[in-house]
């Protein structure tokens, strides 16, 4: 820090020592964790109010289980992609986030697939209670990985991560010094912007995680007369 | 105050390399200066709270005679649900953001909040989220559900304007905007705090707020997914909420609704216990008594909030089990909110106490808080809840936890941080009558509800029947809400006559203890010219006052000596560069893409795809934007 306060009489400095974005996004995915709790509490409350149409007993979990795979395969080549950065490697750096995006975007066509089929069998936002919450909570998940794709892409098209070089932030009108020499980009301050990015896809992968668990693996309720809920 | 003024003499010549206030529209426009941003939120929320103090005044109006007819009930569903949201959402709330900008950053030794894109950004979007809730009255009727808006009532087939959708929409945005808020407050407390400035010295507000800022961060997104299950219940034709086939549950909305709802209470509330936790000890002319258990009792409130949203619902028929345990957990709560009266009072007791208008507000809240808390105690226990519920006794409960709790703490505040915020102090003189008039006002309207509810009225009701006995208690109200909007017209007098004064004085009127007092007035755009370094919970008032033998440090450091303490100086040289940020236009115009998306969902689904399409445009400006 640029502050020339003498060392002698100098308290110790007090933040977190977590780059200031970063901080932010732990913060805001802590927000969104209870926003998919209070999705996947509803969806839970009405899990057995299939109203004698399709409900947990027609779900394909092989065609989904193959969909979580490759989202969970994503946050493998995310890491890949994060490494690949840290070491200069720029080109596996691109390859690996167009990975990335591409792996989001296969779990996504397998979404549309499945709605779609969902749809045409009857299923629908009125058809059952089960039929609304199952898309309220699968759709804004959807809608999640799609935004996490076009994050994806665009740090391809604008050239984030390669052009960082921005140091670790801690304070606004705080001078810090960028790291350089051989540390230079090892502390990982370089690639803040690529991590943020990181850390929402892997969230959205852990949703994913949960919401999988819970729809598709959990036993399927027996079904008892309609309206038993 | 000899220790502070070479530090900023030395700034003052040394350096032109110092950014400079800019002025002008544009400026503030594309302002990122927490400091303008706050007085931004301010004014903004001054402006709302004059069309939720005109619908309570035409409320209260109808009301002063039975079986009046100046208004029709529909009139009057819209004027008290557009009154609740209004005064919570678009008065409290934004109030108590623009001191979260104001002081925190100053409080804690900070330049500036962690994300000040972000902040401007959160400003913008709440401005046009609380213009477009207005929009309301003018496409065929606000909102009339009630400000909790219970389905069926809240649903198309009862609220068929499309005020209910204003509502959903206009308060979703509002809600991303106070996310926003709260993730950047949290990083900037947690992350920028001055060298030495550890948790067990912050200034309690800052504490406060950083409590209310993890109670937005954690409450507003289930009310965001309750807002979002009901818009589909009223435009998709879902049942979520809804009891017609195929089957949704009513009572789910007033869980989730309520799981928001009884944190916001602590949100507006906890703020305020800050502020005054901040000014007592200032005119107590002594430290604070019981840092810590101040502290804690403020974080177990926190925590202790999402534990008791039911108790709103006791009369639903949740069950014995269900209504038990949330009686008992209502009732703990009562305990942290206690310790706290205890220590202001205990700060007050054998104080050389100075009866400044801050001071007045600042007891007058400890006071009035405390009969709203204890009314608000007679509700834990089930049975009296269920007889008082929708009576105006609740009515006359939660008024004085809001009005005579957040509004009087939030004016000890406005009066103690103006002289920092617009370089000069608003009249104590009129301050007085300004408190002596709200005092007797905000009694006269809210006491007599106490006994018109007591005896059976039910809120809500547009009129009355004149043979009920609630006619003496329906006048007095009317008459102090008269005598609040009296006290209102000369606060807004006393606000123009500071505003067009262009002297500058005390930087530190109060003998403050605090960082923000420690420098100039009026603040230069980065705040500090070197950063403070601390080593107390007094740190400004340590370093003024070199002969001091006592030290007051909560992390263990507190004591006596018999020399004087000779605390190392509060700064050091200033620094030579500050970078501060550069003015932005996204923020603005992030903000309008979002509203756009608002209209359109409303309306007509395109526009909220354009509306989409330029929030990414702006996103993407932003993330390449130099800073």
């Amino acid at each position: 820090m640029a502050s020339h306060a003498d060392t002698h009489h100098s308290p110790p400095g007090v933040g977190l020592g977590l780059d200031m974005r970063k901080l932010g996004m732990w913060t805001f995915i802590g927000s969104e964790s209870l926003f998919f709790a209070t999705l996947i509490a509803n969806f839970f409350i009405w899990r057995n109010s299939s109203e004698g149409g399709l409900g947990p007993h027609d779900l394909d979990i092989n065609l989904t289980g193959l969909g979580a795979f490759v989202l969970l395969m994503s946050s493998l080549t995310m890491v890949l992609a994060l490494r690949g950065l840290r070491e200069g490697n720029t080109i596996a750096y691109r390859n690996y986030i167009l990975a990335t995006a591409g792996l989001g975007t296969f779990f996504l066509g397998i979404q549309v697939y499945e709605f779609t089929h969902f749809g045409l069998h009857g299923l629908g936002m009125t058809s059952s209670m089960y039929g609304a919450s199952f898309f309220v909570l699968t759709g804004f998940h959807g809608a999640h990985v799609f935004w996490g794709v076009v994050w994806l892409l665009s740090l391809l098209v604008f050239k984030v991560g390669e052009n960082a070089r921005r140091p670790l932030q801690y304070a606004v009108g705080v001078e810090e010094e960028l790291p350089s020499g051989p540390e230079a980009g090892t502390d990982g301050g370089s690639y803040v912007s690529v991590e943020m990015c990181g850390l929402y896809w892997h969230f959205v992968d852990l949703v994913w995680v949960f919401i999988f668990t819970l729809i598709y693996l959990l036993p399927a309720p027996v079904v008892g007369p309609p309206g038993a809920h | 105050m000899a220790v502070l003024t070479g530090a900023h003499a030395g700034a003052a010549h040394a350096d032109h390399a110092l950014p400079t206030e800019e002025y002008g529209l544009w400026a503030w426009i594309t302002t990122v200066d927490h400091k303008r941003i706050a007085k931004l939120y301010l004014f903004t929320a001054m402006f709302f709270s004059l069309i939720g103090g005109g619908l309570a005044l035409a409320m209260r109006t109808q009301l002063a005679v039975p079986e009046n007819d100046l208004m029709d009930g529909g009139t009057f569903n819209q004027f008290f649900t557009m009154h609740g949201l209004i005064m919570i959402f678009l008065v409290i709330m934004p109030i108590n953001a623009a001191f979260f900008n104001f002081v925190i950053p100053l409080q804690i030794g900070a330049r500036d909040v962690a994300f000040p894109r972000l902040n401007a950004l959160s400003y913008w979007i709440f401005l046009f989220g609380g213009l477009m809730f207005n929009v309301s009255w003018f496409t065929g009727g606000a909102a009339d559900a009630g400000w909790f808006a219970y389905p069926p009532l809240s649903d198309d087939q009862y609220s068929a304007s499309n005020g209910m959708n204003y509502y959903l929409v206009g308060l979703g945005i509002l809600g991303t905007s106070s996310i926003m808020a709260g993730v950047n407050f949290i990083v900037t407390i947690l992350n920028m705090r001055a060298p030495g400035m550890t948790f067990t010295r912050l200034p309690i507000f800052t504490w406060m707020s950083l409590v209310t800022q993890f109670l937005l961060v954690f409450a507003l997104p289930p009310l965001t997914v309750a807002f979002i299950l009901l818009l589909f219940d009223r435009t998709v034709g879902t049942t979520f909420f809804q009891a017609t086939e195929p089957g949704g549950d009513p009572i789910l909305w007033q869980h989730m609704f309520w799981f928001f709802g009884h944190p916001e209470v602590y949100i507006l509330i906890l703020p305020a216990m800050g502020m005054i936790s901040d000014v007592i000890p200032v005119f107590a002319r002594k430290p604070v008594f019981g840092y810590t258990a101040i502290v804690f009792s403020g974080i177990s409130i926190g925590f202790l909030g999402f534990t008791v949203w039911a108790h709103h619902m006791f009369a639903v028929g949740m069950g014995p089990i269900a209504n038990s345990v949330f009686a008992a957990l209502t009732m703990l709560i009562a305990i942290p909110t206690g310790v706290k009266v205890l220590n202001w009072s205990a700060t007050l007791w054998k104080a050389s106490i100075q009866i400044t208008t801050p001071m007045l507000f600042a007891v007058g809240f400890v006071a009035m808080f405390t009969i709203g808390g204890l009314s608000g105690m007679m509700h834990a226990t089930v049975p009296v809840d269920q007889q008082h519920t929708d009576t105006y006794f609740i009515v006359a409960h939660f008024h004085y936890v809001l009005f005579g709790g957040s509004v009087m703490g939030i004016l000890a505040g406005i009066y103690y941080w103006w002289p920092k915020m617009f370089s000069r102090p608003l009249s104590e003189r009129l301050g007085k009558w300004h408190f002596w008039l709200t005092m007797i006002g905000f009694n006269l309207t809210f006491g007599p509800m106490h006994v018109s509810g007591n005896d059976g009225m039910p809120r809500r009701v547009y009129t009355y029947p004149a043979d009920f006995g609630w006619e003496l208690w329906n006048m007095l109200s009317t008459i102090g809400a008269f005598v609040t909007l009296l006290s209102a017209v000369l606060f807004a007098y006393m606000i123009f006559k500071n505003l067009a004064s262009k002297e500058v004085g005390d930087p530190d009127p109060w003998d403050g203890h605090t960082l923000e007092w420690s420098i100039p007035t009026p603040v230069p755009v980065y705040n500090f010219a070197a950063l403070p370094r601390v080593f107390s919970n007094r740190p400004f008032w340590d370093a003024k006052h070199p002969e001091a033998t006592e030290i007051h440090d909560a992390g263990g450091g507190n004591g006596h000596s018999t020399a004087p303490l000779q605390m190392p100086p509060l700064f050091g040289p200033p620094d030579e560069h500050i970078h501060m940020p550069p003015p932005s236009y996204w923020p603005i115009i992030l903000a309008g893409g979002l509203t756009l998306f608002g209209f359109g969902i409303i309306y007509f689904l395109p526009l909220a795809a354009v509306g989409v399409l330029v929030m990414i445009g702006s996103i993407f400006a932003w993330a390449k934007e130099p800073v």
